[in-house]
């Protein structure tokens, strides 16, 4: 098992965010976090990465209690985000925003052509500035500076929200490429149920900051009454 | 920031203190009553920076322009104009700093945080630099002085029969009372509500700017007048009240007494100027341990004398 | 002719003085760009550097001058440099705190700096002229310009080439980069941001000191100094914008071309006209010339 999250919590300010979540996600599995905004899935990934501060529970990364790492430790020990807001680096260019992961992964440049293979496009824009790019282009590169560190797991916060039903399909079969070609386990976050079921074998559902549901992708697709109430998310 | 809400200084402690100011000329010596009334000024001035920063939010690094400008108000007036009258020169001084706060504030307050700071450290300096070099008007780098034979209605005032001193005291609680008035007033709750939450505050319907605008003009006001009672305590007005140390001076003694309670100013202002008194005559270096106390009171004691005074009657409460 | 030997005369002036508020203006900016605290106490670490020189030169007075006016200011550089990685350690307990405090931490460094270095060094102005004589001037029509100025001119260019190659083609540069455009971000992808903040300290605080050990020959080391080289360095910084290197050096450029100008003009007007400079430029662009809104 890549990740395992048990009963974790997490406080911003004075408001408790996280209820004790667990989670799992097994070696080269897709498996997508789904809740309407601000039920707490970009905070589960941020305290996972390490980024928010765990106030009870446990982290495991391959079995090693990561809670207490700091994010760059964790990082350097197979942990890739992309956040929702992609964070480039605008003032770098696209290949220079993916050297400097590559650089803290500890890896060779061989692995750049893994990423560009991935992404051809941003191999054509690889001397582009970051701030050039348009919105899904920098989508694209936030996750593909992901994948170098993201040798054990990939944390992915809403890959598929706001793009084109295109963008939609062509990203959602790159990020199962990626699971196969490197076998690399993913944790997405996700609001839109249809994109979910797209990418992910597994999905949790999470409300007010708790898990309410776990199940396989083809159970939620089975049961339509459960659909109705997710679109309803 | 997050210091709470503190509850009002208890009003024993205040009376008391009122009392050893008043009667100080009965137990100490004329210099201390000097200090005491540099105390006072600088009470004022940080009183009326406090409506920016602690209320309001703005971090300003150029007080000193509107308390030196109101002190060499008052010592141009006395020196090169021959008015004596203290009940022109105070008001003289409020409005030539209110003034001032109305031109540069037209400017300042369009910006916050980082650029704030900067924009009043730019006109303070500039103001500096005019007083330096037109030495003709204001004596440049020896100032102007002496700021003597003063009168108050006619009455000579001096420090020789402690009225001189019981006048600042005057001016002090004016400063101090109506600038409690303007915290209290709907004014005052807005200016918080900008501080608090600047969206919300536009939201409910509160023009910003033009709210920081009044306060900021306000603020000049005060540290005129307090510039008064600077330049009747050193008798002699140096460019050193104009200069940014001052501006940062006013900062530090807001800090220290903290900023979050009404009084904490006050309370800053006695205590700078004893600790600074203190360290100069032992050992000749004061920057040295006031730099220290500050530096600790940033990383320790956030809200000031004031939060350590209010715990500690919390405690004897309990 | 002599029109033309006199604009020159100027213009070498004015690189001069653009070249010592640059390496001043470079450092204050750097420890912004990556940290986003305003270093107050950048005047007094360029002073230390002053002091530290003037001692170092005192130490080695019986060695080449030429070879002392390049050895010593790295050497006390390097030492400032050390100074900083400790400040640096100290500042980490306000990183957290809201900005003005993160300010009012360093005026607080800049009493104690003043302090202590009044208590090794005294209150008399310290210079060490023989580097400057060692120099010798250059005639231009018949004025005559002093060649350690140039040397100043040249190591400023050095310096500013130097840390363009850093920050633009190396991966430590690369790196401090990324952190000062998106910090919590850099964390997440493996960066050890607290190594990246020493660095930056280090690197700031050997400009800052630099900076003061070489012109401890043209201008003396006294108390005071700090804040004047500050205020100065502050205000073509706002110019040029927070943050950018490129802002810190336009800024310096501008800032001396306007004060040589008044100089010549209206002397009476100096400091005046810097600050008048920098509001109006304030007024204009908010954010300074190459700053980036907050």
């Amino acid at each position: 098992m890549t990740l395992e999250v048990d009963k974790l919590s997490a406080t911003l300010g004075p408001v408790r965010v996280l209820r004790d979540i667990s989670l799992k996600v097994n070696d080269g599995e897709i498996v997508a976090l789904l809740g309407r905004n601000g039920a707490g899935k970009t905070t589960t990934l941020r305290t996972i990465m390490g980024l928010v501060p765990a106030t009870s529970g446990k982290i495991f990364l391959d079995g090693k209690d990561i809670t207490k790492l700091p994010p760059h430790i964790r990082a350097r020990t197979g942990i890739g985000y992309s956040p929702e807001d992609r964070k480039i680096f605008l003032q770098h260019s696209v290949i220079e925003n993916i050297r400097i992961a590559l650089w803290m992964s500890g890896q060779n440049e061989s692995i750049l052509d893994d990423v560009f293979d991935t992404f051809p496009v941003l191999r054509e824009m690889k001397n582009r500035k970051g701030m050039y790019l348009s919105g899904g282009q920098q989508k694209m590169l936030s996750i593909a500076r992901a994948m170098p560190l993201g040798k054990r797991l990939l944390l992915i916060d809403e890959p598929l929200e706001g793009l084109s039903p295109i963008m939609v399909r062509t990203l959602a079969e790159r990020i199962k490429v990626i699971r196969s070609k490197r076998g690399v386990s993913i944790l997405l976050a996700e609001a839109n149920v249809f994109n979910a079921l797209q990418v992910a074998d597994r999905i949790y559902v999470i409300e007010r900051g708790e898990i309410v549901f776990e199940g396989s992708s083809d159970e939620v697709r089975a049961d339509e009454n459960f659909m109705k109430k997710l679109m309803e998310v | 920031m997050n210091v709470p809400s503190l509850p009002r200084f208890p009003l024993v402690l205040g009376a008391v203190a009122l009392i050893l100011l008043l009667a100080a000329p009965f137990y100490t010596t004329s210099f201390n009553l000097t200090l005491a009334m540099k105390a006072m000024a600088f009470a004022g001035t940080s009183l009326a920076f406090n409506l920016l920063f602690g209320y309001t939010g703005l971090l300003s690094l150029g007080h000193a322009m509107f308390f030196g400008g109101g002190a060499y108000v008052t010592a141009y007036m006395v020196k090169r104009m021959g008015v004596q009258s203290l009940e022109i020169l105070l008001p003289m001084s409020g409005i030539g700093a209110m003034i001032l706060a109305a031109l540069v504030g037209a400017v300042a307050v369009r910006y916050t945080k980082i650029h704030f700071l900067i924009i009043t450290l730019g006109f303070s300096q500039m103001l500096y630099g005019l007083v330096l070099k037109f030495y003709t008007f204001t004596g440049g780098t020896d100032g102007l002085g002496p700021v003597s034979g003063l009168r108050f209605f006619g009455l000579p005032i001096s420090l020789r029969d402690y009225s001189l001193y019981y006048f600042a005291i005057g001016v002090f609680l004016l400063i101090t009372f109506l600038l409690w008035v303007i915290v209290r007033s709907h004014f005052g709750k807005a200016l918080q509500a900008i501080k608090e939450n600047t969206t919300r505050a536009t939201y409910v319907g509160i023009p910003q700017i033009r709210y920081k605008y009044y306060a900021f003009v306000i603020s000049g006001f005060f540290s005129g007048l307090a510039g008064t009672i600077w330049a009747i305590a050193t008798v002699h007005v140096a460019p050193d009240s104009l200069y940014w140390i001052l501006s940062a001076d006013i900062i530090f003694i807001t800090l220290l007494g903290g900023y979050a309670w009404f009084i904490g100013p006050i309370l800053g202002s006695f205590i700078f100027v004893y600790l600074q008194n203190t360290f100069m005559s032992l050992t000749g270096y004061w920057m040295l341990p006031l730099g220290a106390i500050f530096i600790a009171i940033l990383i320790f004691a956030r809200g000031g004398v004031a939060m350590l005074v209010y715990k500690y009657i919390l405690r004897a409460r309990r | 002719m002599i029109d033309l030997s006199f604009a020159t005369y100027y213009i070498l002036g004015s690189l001069f003085f653009a070249s010592l508020v640059f390496l001043i203006s470079a450092g204050l900016n750097v420890i912004f760009g990556v940290l986003r605290i305003i270093n107050l106490a950048h005047g007094s670490l360029y002073l230390l550097g002053s002091y530290v020189a003037y001692s170092l030169f005192i130490a080695f007075s019986s060695l080449d001058r030429i070879l002392l006016s390049v050895t010593v200011p790295l050497l006390a550089g390097l030492i400032v440099g050390l100074v900083g990685i400790g400040l640096e350690y100290f500042m980490r307990t306000v990183y957290r705190l809201p900005i003005d405090y993160q300010l009012l931490f360093t005026f607080g460094l800049i009493l104690i700096f003043a302090d202590v270095m009044r208590m090794i060094w005294g209150v008399n102005p310290l210079t060490f002229g023989a580097v400057y004589f060692a120099y010798g001037t250059a005639p231009i029509g018949n004025l005559f310009f002093p060649l350690y100025n140039i040397f100043i001119i040249a190591v400023t260019l050095f310096v500013g080439l130097f840390l363009w190659y850093f920050l633009q083609r190396t991966r430590l540069g690369s790196v401090v980069r990324a952190v000062a455009s998106e910090r919590e971000m850099s964390s997440a992808l493996g960066i050890d941001i607290k190594r990246v903040f020493i660095v930056t300290f280090l690197i700031g605080a050997f400009l800052g000191g630099l900076g003061g050990a070489v012109t401890v020959p043209v201008l003396p080391a006294s108390p005071g100094a700090d804040i004047n080289i500050l205020i100065i360095a502050f205000v073509a910084v706002v110019v040029g914008g927070l943050g950018s290197v490129k802002g810190a050096f336009v800024g310096a450029l501008l800032l001396s071309a306007l004060r040589t100008i008044i100089l010549i003009v209206f002397p009476e007007l100096e400091l005046f006209s810097l600050y008048l400079f920098m509001v109006a430029v304030l007024l204009v662009r908010p954010y300074g010339l190459f700053g980036a809104k907050e």
